[in-house]
């Protein structure tokens, strides 16, 4: 079964499907990039499920049960993914907790207090002085 | 005053946690997939049959292949499946190890001749020699993809009960029937 | 005899430096009892000069072997034949896992003698430290080269003829993409030193911040054009329309990019107001540690990717070591000395502050994105034994929510004050900017008929902050030739700093990009016909005929050629696209090599697949073609954002001046 004898919905759960599968000989694609000979063949079985009735959960099983959790190129929403997903979220609030925290803790200074370049040029000359009195 | 103390190891306690897995990632081959069957029945399947008398000449199609063979009633023995193919050059490797395996009639050796041309591959087999007591047909890749095959060489072997107990992928080594076979037929008792 | 005096040079490079850096952190502690530190400083900087010489002189005998077709040199052997013409030969000397790793070093000597020449203010003592860091960091890459990777490896006995240089790399990008991301990777590691060196002296003060800046926005700019030429060349040479695969490759690269980013910004706050120090100096530390990463994992073969070179466990072992040594320590260092340094704030939440500090918090929850889909499939591998795939399809569900935002905020950037903006100063720009934006949007939804969410979101905020920034700069001019009447517009152009047209191209940049991926990504069209000569088909707005196939002989590969003519609707316009697939005699691989035709920043793509060998339909090939609309513009963006980054490092306050005031 080719992917063109497929009609308009038909088509649309095919691109959807064969891009949340993995190319297994290829290094870094998804199904429905590949035109690796593997790929085509996956791809035509998916296009025969999709036929028969099946839905985008039950061909990714499918393939999951004789390939493994590798064919799947979309993370699982699972427990076991939920560092994965949740992570970035987690990061992101924590960051902008520490964010809000300096920006809370921060009194304003007046302007004198803060350190300007003209001392630091200060400083090393002072330094360039010092050292070269040593020679 | 402790949690900024801590805050300041952070980045270097980061380093050694992703540290451990890096060092222990590199010996992990990250291509090698695990088989998903080990553990489950072979597939069931009718494949046609390969008849290896036969001159090249006559280069039979699939559809007038007569024979043929249900897999399901391989069972009684532990048996070694090998999917193979006449344009796979990692084949040649492990052939005569398959050679010496029929030889000693240790098990029983089943050909699957994937994706191939029928010609060329009794072409082949008549230049390397035939170590199978069986050869499948499977000509379109489909009972490939009920095992999870994705590359040739693999290699399949079913305990008594049809039950897949163990996959290597790529050519077996030399001493396949010793170190993988026989191990994993004790150890599913 | 070239190999075994570029062999030499290498190891001796390798005792210098070692030298160098020992001598320079020792000496400098004396500085204040009884060494001076300007003559310290000189000698350092010889040292430098001699080392960044003596790996010269290697890299130069590496070329050499190649360019004579050296075959005792295994590099060679493995990586060019004598049917390569001349120019892909020298590639060649970068183009395998020992010759890259040669030009890595080389970037790294030649920016320490960069650091060694460039006048900045600066006591003696701190760039003497910034030296002998950049050295004995040199040194541990030089011990690697030389003892699990040496490019000079003898081979024997000595083949007539080599291999191949891999097909996919004989191409013009691929000659300039590796440099130009080495140059990125390697000059965070100047920000790196200043920050370890910062560290060691103990203070922090904005003369640290504000002379790290230009070597860090240099070393984003050439990290930008490496990234943005590597999606390039995957697009022209891969065949099949992809610019960007979040392949864990890619993703190394892309880390240290996004920690960059946040590293100019944040080193902004630091250097203008002077907090956020603390902050600062960790980045400066991880981004350079992100760039070893990318090379670990680009060389380890750790994790699976397109990119890998030959895996060998015991190279991996020994820069991972480097890794942690040269990391590591540095963030031993951090934790013991950060406590000298004060946190320090003096700003409200609207403030110019703020709005880079969440620049800052963006770029850290997209990095901790990019890290974790990469790793995650490894650590769970090592844990469970269980084998999973993180692809595509995550990367981009969570990478564009996090940095859409970002792109909002930078619309509000140029507008903000320092300490704090009353947010009234926002709400007539901001208006106008986004009632632009919805009018684009409105525009270009009627004439393609199509709408998407992300394609919306991502033209809507791009479109805004381009016109945001656009408003500031124009405004920023106009006032800027205020006090002299009738001023040019050249001339109150110049009157704004060179700091500030950089950040306006680099974020114009940015529009740019994010429209050229919205647009392409939800209007793109692909199409697989299998076409007999003289057939027709379309794609896009064009329609294309498919003439025929020739076969031809080029220098180190045959091909057969196909020719198409690609017209318009109207068929006035006539290109010829003539794609190939070839096949290299040498290493006998066959290779797509798509044709593109480019027409106001969208092309049209055209990949060859394979002939139709059944009887019916004799001399019928299979064809995929592609339209992309403003896909160039992603390219285009990177190139902008690139621009920017180096123009301010031209500017007037990184110039010395004469009597030794600074600006």
């Amino acid at each position: 079964m080719n992917v063109n004898d497929l009609n308009q919905s038909e088509k649309a759960q095919y691109k959807e499907v064969a891009s949340e599968l993995r190319c297994l000989v290829c290094q870094n694609q998804s199904l429905a990039d590949s035109h690796a000979s593997l790929a085509v063949d996956l791809k035509e079985k998916i296009a025969e499920q999709i036929r028969a009735g099946k839905t985008s959960e039950e061909i990714k099983s499918y393939m999951q049960d004789r390939y493994g959790e590798f064919v799947i190129y979309k993370p699982a929403y699972s427990l076991e993914n939920a560092a994965l997903w949740l992570g970035p979220f987690v990061v992101l609030v924590i960051a902008i907790f520490m964010a809000r925290k300096v920006v809370r803790s921060s009194k304003v200074i007046p302007s004198q207090e803060v350190p300007s370049i003209h001392a630091d040029k200060a400083w090393a000359e002072d330094l360039y002085k010092r050292s070269s009195k040593t020679r | 005053m402790i949690k900024k103390r801590l805050r300041l190891y952070l980045p270097i306690l980061v380093l050694l946690f992703l540290g451990v897995f890096l060092l222990r990632g590199l010996w992990l081959d990250p291509k090698k997939l695990p088989s998903a069957l080990i553990g489950k029945s072979v597939p069931a399947a009718v494949l046609p049959v390969l008849s290896f008398q036969g001159s090249e000449a006559e280069a039979m199609q699939v559809a007038d292949v007569r024979l043929l063979q249900r897999i399901d009633e391989l069972n009684g023995q532990p048996w070694v499946l090998n999917v193979f193919a006449s344009w796979c050059q990692a084949c040649l490797i492990e052939h005569p190890h398959f050679l010496e395996l029929a030889k000693q009639k240790k098990i029983r050796l089943v050909g699957l001749a994937y994706k191939d041309d029928l010609a060329n591959t009794r072409r082949w087999l008549n230049q390397y020699g035939n170590p199978y007591d069986l050869i499948l047909i499977d000509q379109n890749g489909q009972y490939g993809i009920e095992l999870g095959v994705y590359g040739v060489p693999e290699t399949f072997l079913m305990n008594s009960k049809n039950t897949i107990i163990h996959k290597q992928v790529g050519p077996v080594p030399t001493d396949y029937f010793q170190s993988m076979a026989l191990p994993a037929i004790e150890a599913s008792r | 005899m070239i190999a075994f005096i570029s062999q030499f040079s290498l190891a001796l490079a390798t005792v210098l430096a070692l030298f160098g850096a020992w001598a320079g952190f020792r000496a400098v502690k004396g500085v204040y009892t009884h060494a001076p530190a300007v003559p310290l400083l000189i000698a350092v900087q010889r040292n430098v000069l001699l080392v960044f010489g003596l790996v010269c002189v290697s890299f130069l005998g590496l070329i050499y072997s190649f360019v004579v077709s050296d075959f005792s040199v295994r590099n060679v052997a493995e990586n060019s034949n004598l049917a390569l013409p001349v120019f892909y030969k020298i590639a060649a000397s970068w183009g395998s896992h020992e010759g890259s790793f040669l030009l890595w070093v080389l970037m790294f000597a030649a920016w320490t003698q960069a650091v060694a020449w460039a006048r900045f203010e600066v006591s003696a003592c701190f760039k003497v430290r910034v030296l002998a860091t950049l050295q004995l960091v040199l040194v541990g890459f030089l011990m690697y080269l030389l003892l699990a990777s040496n490019p000079f490896e003898y081979l024997a006995p000595t083949p007539l003829d080599g291999r191949d240089l891999n097909p996919l790399l004989q191409d013009i990008i691929m000659i300039i993409h590796p440099p130009m991301l080495y140059m990125g990777y390697v000059g965070f590691a100047v920000t790196f030193a200043f920050a370890v060196a910062g560290l060691l002296e103990g203070r922090f003060d904005m003369t640290w911040a504000r002379w790290s800046r230009p070597w860090t926005n240099v070393a984003w700019a050439f990290l930008t054009v490496g990234i943005a030429l590597g999606s390039w060349w995957a697009y022209r040479e891969l065949g099949w329309g992809g610019w960007w695969f979040w392949d864990p490759v890619e993703n190394a690269s892309l880390m240290p990019w996004l920690a960059g980013t946040a590293l100019i910004h944040s080193l902004a706050v630091s250097e203008k107001r002077g907090t956020l120090r603390s902050w600062t100096l960790l980045l400066a530390l991880t981004t350079f540690a992100l760039s070893l990463l990318g090379t670990f994992l680009v060389r380890s073969g750790v994790l699976t990717s397109v990119h890998a070179f030959a895996t060998d466990p015991e190279r991996g072992v020994f820069i991972l070591a480097l890794l942690f040594l040269v990391v590591g320590s540095s963030y031993v260092l951090y934790a013991m000395k950060t406590g000298e340094v004060g946190q320090g704030g003096d700003f409200k939440a609207t403030g110019r502050e703020s709005l880079l500090l969440s620049n800052n918090v963006l770029m850290s929850a997209a990095l901790v994105t990019v890290m974790l889909g990469t790793l995650y499939p490894l650590v769970v591998e090592v844990i469970g034994a269980r084998k999973m795939s993180v692809g595509q399809p995550y990367f981009e569900a969570l990478f564009a929510p996090i940095l859409l935002p970002a792109v909002l905020l930078m619309a509000l950037g140029p507008d903000s004050r320092w300490r704090e903006t009353s947010l009234a100063q926002y709400i007539k720009p901001g208006a106008v900017a986004l009632g632009v934006a919805l009018l684009v949007l409105l525009g270009a939804a009627l004439i393609n008929g199509h709408f998407s969410l992300l394609w919306a979101a991502g033209v809507v905020c791009a479109v805004f902050m381009a016109v945001a920034t656009l408003a500031h700069a124009a405004t920023a001019t106009r006032k800027a030739g205020s006090s002299v009447p009738q001023s040019g517009l050249l001339y109150r152009m110049r009157r704004l700093s060179l700091s500030y047209w950089g950040m306006v191209l680099a974020h114009l940049g940015v529009a740019v990009f994010v429209v050229g991926v919205s647009w392409v990504k939800t209007f793109e069209t692909e199409t697989d016909a299998v076409l007999k000569p003289g057939e027709t088909t379309e794609i896009g707005p064009w329609r294309v005929t498919f003439i025929g196939v020739d076969s031809v002989q080029r220098q180190n590969y045959v091909a057969a050629l196909g020719v198409f003519e690609l017209t318009r609707g109207d068929g006035t316009l006539i290109h010829l696209l003539e794609p190939e697939k070839r096949r290299y005699q040498s290493s006998e691989q066959t290779m797509t090599e798509a044709a593109i035709h480019t027409d106001l920043f969208s092309d049209v793509y055209i990949s060859l697949g394979d002939a139709v060998q059944s009887s019916t339909s004799a001399g019928s090939w299979g064809v995929r073609l592609y339209y992309k609309p403003l896909i160039n513009l992603i390219w285009w963006g990177g190139a902008l954002m690139a621009l920017g980054g180096l123009l301010t490092v031209f500017d007037r306050r990184y110039r010395p001046k004469k009597n030794g005031q600074s600006a």
